[in-house]
């Protein structure tokens, strides 16, 4: 079965942060996840000129059985889920 | 692990790299690397500063480029705008030879169209290289390939588009072209998002079944993270779009610079045999400049062998009748007799030249001869001496005026081959500033040609030399303030409004001093550049800076090699590399001179030999002290005319200090005030030991030359005068304080061996280390000055014949046409518009109407005119005589449309009697098959001459064109004034404003307020000894130049108004220091509007142009020109 993503573009707030500078926990829309592995970092720029940097990806399975790539922004190093793979 | 980058780009992969080429080896030893390679995109260019960097930093460097090839599938290749890269490194130097051969392969016409992906690309854009490749084939030895990048490299992009077989078939091709130890599939770790993260592994995977190995390179273009931003607007820039715009091109993170080891071991962990890879290549890799040996071509002995005496030299132009000066010089040379070995040849040049200039050949003269010789022996320069002598010979025969200049000055041996013109003895210059046997430096000799004949003298080398061994070195153009902002700017997206705005309002300065030049400069502050959103594009500015922006061709250098040439190298890369390079430079300044002896050839019959007149006519200094020298070579700037008025030269020693002193060094050091005040004897001359009196005593105690620090070291401490010059060097160089420490104490201690007390020789070190960071060389101000003294000659003694020269070769120099011609005017001489029956391509001198000669603007002159349209003209007239009316003239020469009216408007149809209204009415009325370039305008076919005559009698009642019409006609077609100074009919108001014409500025004391007001025709800042700011112009008004010195308080009141318009209105006080020098020190400047302002005025004001005007102005002239008509008359 293909698997359906939403992107979304929420931002969360990061409980535990792991040894990598990946989330070990965040909290996203009231509930607490737990990240149990990650799946691959990886980088894209953004509208620099505008004052965006380059934005930082990381997908992560979390104990909830739910997929996110989760997206930091450079500019204000808040993090956000970018996507959810259900 | 050290891990090598093998795949880096720097910023002469134009547009894409942004890496300062002698930035990466520093970065790759911080980084604790031990070897790193440089690889831009199709070219060679910055490799020579990469190996000095890399060697001073010891890191080893690797060469190789990233070529656009040809597809080896080209069927399959997608887009053909975009051809395929490939990566090769030079193993060995035989590999750089190879990769040399293949980037001029790749850019050479005929090569790179050899199949059809290639010509197609060439029509795609001719000026991007491709390797074919057949070519690739041919030169493949000794390189190690890399397949390149993910996108554009073929393998991976084939791979990219699930095209396995077809991948593996490339990756055969080049296995079965480099063997599969120096082929390598490059895999690269970018941290880039599925599918594109997944790439290296189906690399790695094809290589295995291709039997191939694999290396992790990074495929860099900045050094630090922090680079993306300037190399991803600069690929924008190269594309000319906008960051908002997509490009393929453009990459997607910023993940492409110099990272470490640790960094690179991190992202290829699960491919750690790429890692060590990289660095096996690295060990592979031996790349060796020579640095150490000079490479000179071979002086063809047979080739003049070959040529009979006679037939090899044809005699000068004119030098049978010589009324001035001595016999010319080169008028005889011998070939080589059938067994003289070059050395011998050389000698016996130098003692024929000897004895043409000297008479005989005294035992100074031998001496010095002896000793330059031995040096140039020893250091195997013959062949390169003779050279040059060959060429310079080669243009003296075809009468192509042509001077040395430089240091070569310095060396009697150019003197007497006759390659340079002042004479090294009687100016005490010595040897050994221009070649000294205790450095290895390489000799330069620049020769400067008539312009308009420069391409005759490199066509002769290139023929002599073989196409193949002559090669134009190339010039590295950088970013600079404007074209930094200009290009950045449309690429971040401002208007083009905007950014000429921004961009005009900057001097011409490095784009690093952008945010300095805001603070500084009054001009650009009060710019009101509105610069809140423009920070971004003011830091990526300053961080382009100095960044190459693209190659051209150096204006003169050419290098002559001993074995075929190949590369890109720049002037500094070319010294390095030992090559020789040789300044075939153009000077319009000959251009001019040729002209006036042209012209005074033609009145007098005889030939004036320019290069022998003796340096004592008194009536040229006249000239020189009256500073009325616009013009002249060097020495009609407004600071020169300045410091011409303080000096008051008398000699020809005068001339050379004049133009040594007016330099940056000499003015922020502040020789000049001691110099002219012991000059003028307001100062007592001390030496502080007897020894120096003869070397210091044409210069009142200053050192001012390079030459006189030579000789003070070997006076004083008994220095060789190659040692001395090593001493001088240093002093010259940013030097370590331990370093000049030591010189001191062994100048000191040297001096004391001869007798000298310490504290003497104290004295005198501090003294020559003063001065000898601002020194001059004397044989460059020798060479020179003699032609500025040439300029003076022949502006006292024929001033049209000059002033028609410095005309015809404009634009040069420092002031408009328009001054010049006023100038010529205050001569004696008239300026006459252009005719078509009179005129030729340059100006001409006629003599009907006035004795001092009347100058007749060339056709050249015209605004809009052609190259083909001159021909024409000239070449009918030829064939079928005058032209006897403007339809005569238009139905013979087929000359455009608009050309005509440009020529009717300059009055060039004056001998009709016709005004310019009634002669455009007329042209209207031609058909339109009788006037070109009309096509779009047709009137009726069948229109003859009848009926033209016909419609001119319709011709409207016009009033023919009123004396300000005519003026501001003549300046806007012409670029000068026929007629009246513009200026003159602003007489009235300016008076009414209290304004002083510069005439009667001599009646006013010094110290005095005044009000001057004219047109700003130069504008100089030069740096002062404060770093204050001071700006010297010269304002013309009706009647003559005015000096305006401009000082940082009055410049930060009203510096815009100096740089925004052109007509200005000074107030300040009056300075006279001496008999004939006299300024204004500005404390208000006004502008009076813009150009185009002034010139509407000028037709809109009715009341201007009066007859009581026209009277004055006449009376005036005739002032002027006196009784003879051939004295020189300044107010």
């Amino acid at each position: 079965m293909a698997t359906m993503t939403k992107s979304i573009g929420e931002p969360i707030e990061i409980t535990r942060m792991g040894s990598d500078r990946c989330p070990d926990m965040f909290r996203w829309r009231g509930r607490t996840y737990s990240v149990i592995d990650t799946g691959g970092t990886w980088r894209l720029l953004g509208r620099w000129w505008e004052g965006d940097g380059e934005r930082r990806y990381v997908r992560v399975a979390t104990s909830a059985g739910k997929t996110f790539d989760l997206c930091r922004y450079a500019s204000t190093e808040e993090w956000h889920v970018y996507r959810v793979w259900d | 692990m050290a891990v090598t980058h093998l795949h880096t780009h720097s910023a002469f992969s134009f547009y894409d790299g942004a890496a300062r080429v002698e930035a990466l080896p520093r970065a790759a030893r911080d980084a604790g690397m031990s070897a790193i390679a440089l690889t831009d995109h199709d070219t060679l260019a910055g490799a020579v500063r990469f190996y000095q960097a890399a060697l001073e930093v010891g890191v080893k460097p690797i060469i190789g480029v990233e070529f656009t090839v040809e597809p080896v599938l080209p069927e399959l290749h997608e887009d053909p705008e975009r051809p395929p890269h490939l990566l090769l490194l030079a193993e060995s130097n035989e590999g750089y030879s190879n990769l040399c051969r293949l980037v001029t392969a790749a850019r050479l016409g005929e090569a790179r169209r050899e199949s059809a992906f290639s010509a197609a690309y060439e029509q795609v854009d001719r000026r991007r290289p491709l390797l074919t490749q057949a070519n690739l084939r041919r030169h493949s030895e000794h390189l190690i390939a890399l397949t390149a990048c993910r996108k554009r490299g073929e393998i991976p992009s084939l791979l990219e588009r699930g095209l396995l077989n077809e991948a593996l078939a490339v990756a055969e091709h080049y296995r079965e072209l480099f063997g599969p130890e120096r082929l390598f599939v490059e895999l690269h770790n970018h941290l880039l998002p599925r599918p594109q993260s997944r790439a290296r592994y189906r690399l790695a995977e094809l290589a295995a079944r291709a039997g191939l190995e694999c290396v992790a390179t990074n495929d860099a273009h900045y050094v630090a993270k922090s680079g993306y931003r300037l190399q991803d607007v600069m690929v924008c820039m190269g594309a000319r779009q906008t960051v908002d715009e997509p490009n393929p091109d453009r990459r997607p993170n910023a993940e492409f610079y110099l990272k470490s080891p640790r960094q690179m071991a991190k992202l290829f962990a699960d491919q750690p045999e790429a890692v060590v890879n990289a660095d096996r290549i690295a060990e592979r890799c031996e790349w060796e400049l020579d640095l150490d040996t000079f490479h000179f071509p071979a002086f063809d002995m047979e080739r003049l062998r070959g040529r009979s005496e006679k037939g090899m030299v044809k005699s000068e132009k004119g030098t049978a009748a010589s009324a001035v000066g001595r016999p010319p010089l080169l008028a005889t040379c011998h070939s080589p007799l059938a067994t003289e070995p070059p050395r011998a040849f050389l000698r016996r040049l130098c003692e024929q030249g000897a004895m043409r200039l000297y008479g005989h050949i005294t035992g100074h003269v031998r001496e010095r001869l002896d000793h330059e010789l031995t040096i140039i022996e020893d250091k195997g320069l013959v062949d390169y001496f003779l050279i040059v002598w060959d060429i310079v010979r080669f243009a003296r025969s075809q009468g192509i005026l042509c001077t040395g200049r430089g240091s070569a000055g310095d060396s009697l041996v150019s003197y007497v081959l006759g390659i340079t013109h002042a004479d090294p003895l009687a100016n005490d210059l010595l040897f050994e500033r221009f070649l000294n046997p205790e450095r290895r430096n390489m000799p330069d000799i620049d020769v400067d040609f008539d312009t308009r004949r420069r391409d005759e003298v490199t066509k002769y080398i290139y023929d002599t030399y073989g196409a193949e061994r002559v090669a134009a070195v190339c010039n590295v153009n950088t970013f600079r303030a404007r074209s930094a902002i200009r290009e950045l700017g449309h690429a971040l997206g401002f208007s083009d409004e905007e950014i000429g705005k921004l961009a005009s309002v900057f001097p011409h300065i490095r784009a690093g001093d952008i945010s300095a030049a805001l603070e500084k400069y009054p001009e650009l502050r009060d710019a009101q550049l509105n610069l809140a959103d423009k920070r971004l594009l003011i830091e990526l500015a300053e961080e382009i800076s100095g960044l190459p922006r693209h190659l051209s061709v150096h204006v003169g250098g050419l290098l002559i090699g001993s074995r075929p040439l190949t590369g890109q190298f720049d002037k500094d890369d070319v010294e390095a590399l030992g090559l020789v390079k040789m300044d075939i430079l153009g000077l319009r300044i000959h251009s001019a001179i040729v002209d006036a002896l042209d012209h005074i050839e033609a009145r007098e019959g005889r030939r004036i030999e320019i290069e022998a007149l003796p340096l004592d006519d008194e009536p040229s200094y006249e000239l020189l002290r009256s500073t009325h020298t616009v013009g002249l070579f060097q020495l009609e700037s407004p600071g020169q005319r300045n410091l011409l008025g303080r000096i008051q030269p008398t000699n020809f020693e005068d001339v050379i200090a004049n133009i040594s002193l007016f330099r940056p060094g000499p003015v922020q050091a502040d020789m000049i005030t001691p110099y002219i005040m012991r000059r003028h004897g307001l100062q007592e001359v001390e030496y502080a030991h007897p020894e120096l009196e003869p070397i210091l005593g044409t210069t009142f105690g200053v050192v001012i030359y390079q030459e006189q620090v030579l000789r003070i070291a070997h006076a004083i401490a008994g220095f060789s005068l190659g040692e001395a010059d090593v001493l001088r060097r240093m002093m010259t160089k940013d030097i370590t304080p331990e370093d000049l420490e030591e010189i001191e104490e062994r100048f000191i201690l040297r001096a004391g061996e001869r007798g000298v007390r310490p504290a003497v020789a104290q004295e005198i070190f501090t003294m020559v280390r003063g001065f000898a960071a601002y020194g001059f060389n004397k044989a460059h101000a020798a060479c020179f000055g003699k032609i500025s003294y040439q300029t003076a000659w022949l502006k006292v003694h024929y001033p049209a014949e000059f002033m028609a020269g410095i005309l015809s070769s404009e634009p040069m120099g420092f002031y408009p046409p328009r001054t010049v011609a006023e100038d010529a005017k205050r001569c004696g001489c008239g300026i006459l518009p252009p005719c078509v029956n009179r005129s030729a391509d340059r100006c001409l001198v006629e003599y009907e109407r006035n004795p001092v000669g009347d100058i007749r603007l060339g056709l050249w002159m015209v605004r809009g005119m052609q190259e083909r349209s001159v021909r024409r003209i000239l070449g009918e007239r030829e064939r079928g005589g005058e032209f006897a009316s403007l339809e005569d003239f238009c139905a013979r020469t087929s000359v455009p449309g608009p050309v005509v009216e440009s020529l009717v408007l300059a009055r060039a149809f004056e001998f009709t009697g016709m005004d310019p209204q009634e002669l455009l009415w007329r042209l209207s009325a031609l058909p339109s098959d009788v006037v070109a370039g009309r096509g779009g305008r047709r009137r009726s076919p069948t229109l003859s001459y009848d009926d033209v005559d016909d419609l001119v009698g319709m011709l409207p009642s016009l009033d023919p064109m009123t004396e300000v019409g005519r003026v501001a006609t003549d300046l806007h077609i012409l670029g000068v004034s026929t007629t009246r100074n513009a200026f003159s009919f602003w007489r009235e108001r300016l008076r009414e404003m209290g304004v002083t014409p510069s005439v009667k500025l001599w009646e006013r004391e010094n110290g005095e307020r005044v009000r001057v007001a004219g047109i700003i025709v130069a504008r100089a800042r030069p740096p002062t000894r404060s770093g204050r700011t001071a700006i010297f112009i010269s304002l013309e008004d009706e009647l003559g130049l005015i000096d305006v010195a401009v000082f940082e308080e009055a410049y930060n009141k009203c510096g815009r108004a100096l740089y925004t318009s052109p007509v200005i209105c000074v107030e300040g006080k009056l300075t006279r220091m001496g008999a004939l020098d006299l300024s204004v020190t500005a404390e208000n400047v006004i502008g009076l509007g813009s150009w185009s302002d002034f010139k509407l005025a000028l037709t809109r004001d009715n009341t201007l142009g009066s007859a009581a005007h026209r009277n004055e102005a006449a009376t005036r002239q005739t002032e002027i020109r006196g009784g003879e008509g051939r004295q020189i008359a300044y107010y």
